[in-house]
């Protein structure tokens, strides 16, 4: 049994599928960090285009966590 | 018979001879400031020197304080980023075009559909930070005050203000060809306030600021 959790560790696809979960996970956390700046500066400046600029970030942290999702289920 | 002497009419209402409230001409700019009363368009995407911007605020904005200037880098000196993220983009492509030259590793292919994915989110993310950088680097001109936005790093931002009055010196500074072309510089705000140097980098006409600036702290230079 042992023997099988070994195997399935030390197999490079399963290596690369952490590293690329975690990779997306840093960059999720990234983002989330970004849109929180963003949302602060937004309110230090308000400009009539702000919104366009949020909308911009929530897109691209919604893309990469549908794409983290979507290899957790399928790689 | 000639007049020898004529009786200077009655003037009905003494508001008639008071000067109409006209905004400080700066040099250079265009007749659509011609009074305080005018307001200029709203500010656009990617808008770098804006006179009387209509639709922005910032915190703590006094009632009826206006802003007269609004000012980020020259979008020119976005070039550099825009250039990176170009040819990263277009790197992948180039290489699948090339495949028999830069052998693909041997992976699923659901594994390299997932990487390609997440390649070009990164790049996604690339020009979005470097553009929200350039974006909410604002510094804005009112009658009272100078504010300056500085968001250096991704995890820091800055407000810096300080009032007119507080301004000891001001200069700017233009050097360089592609600053000369494009007709942008340095601006320098010297104070004696607690933040004793407001920079303004990369701004557009720094001449015409240095006036707008000067015109407000009282001085008359090019003001017409």
């Amino acid at each position: 049994m042992y023997a099988n959790y070994l195997q399935l560790l030390i197999n490079p696809l399963f290596i690369l599928k952490i590293i690329l979960l975690i990779m997306m996970a840093v960059f999720i956390i990234f983002m989330l960090l970004i849109l929180n700046q963003v949302r602060a500066l937004s309110r230090t400046v308000k400009q009539p285009t702000s919104a366009i600029v949020s909308a911009i970030g929530l897109i691209l942290l919604l893309a990469a966590a549908s794409l983290f999702l979507t290899a957790l289920v399928i790689l | 018979m000639t007049d020898i002497f004529v009786a200077p009419k009655k003037v009905k209402d003494k508001e008639e001879n008071l000067p109409k409230k006209t905004a400080p001409k700066f040099s250079g700019e265009h007749d659509r400031i011609e009074t305080y009363g005018s307001r200029d368009s709203k500010i656009g995407f990617f808008s770098s020197f804006h006179l009387y911007p209509r639709g922005i605020s910032f915190k703590d904005q006094e009632e009826n304080e206006e802003i007269i200037l609004f000012l980020r880098r020259h979008f020119i000196t976005n070039i550099s980023w825009i250039c990176i993220a170009f040819i990263i983009a277009v790197i992948p492509t180039v290489l699948f075009f090339y495949r028999n030259f830069f052998p693909i590793p041997p992976l699923p292919a659901i594994f390299n559909l997932f990487a390609f994915l997440f390649y070009f989110i990164v790049i996604g993310a690339y020009i979005y930070t470097n553009f929200i950088s350039w974006y909410f680097n604002v510094s804005l001109v009112t009658p009272i005050r100078i504010i300056d936005i500085e968001f250096t790093d991704l995890i820091y931002h800055d407000m810096a203000v300080t009032k007119l009055n507080l301004i000891e010196d001001i200069t700017y500074a233009q050097a360089g060809t592609l600053r000369s072309f494009f007709d942008y510089g340095d601006f320098y705000v010297q104070t004696a306030g607690s933040k004793e140097r407001f920079s303004f980098l990369a701004i557009p006409q720094p001449e015409h600021v240095l006036d707008i600036v000067e015109n407000l702290m009282g001085g008359d230079r090019h003001v017409r």
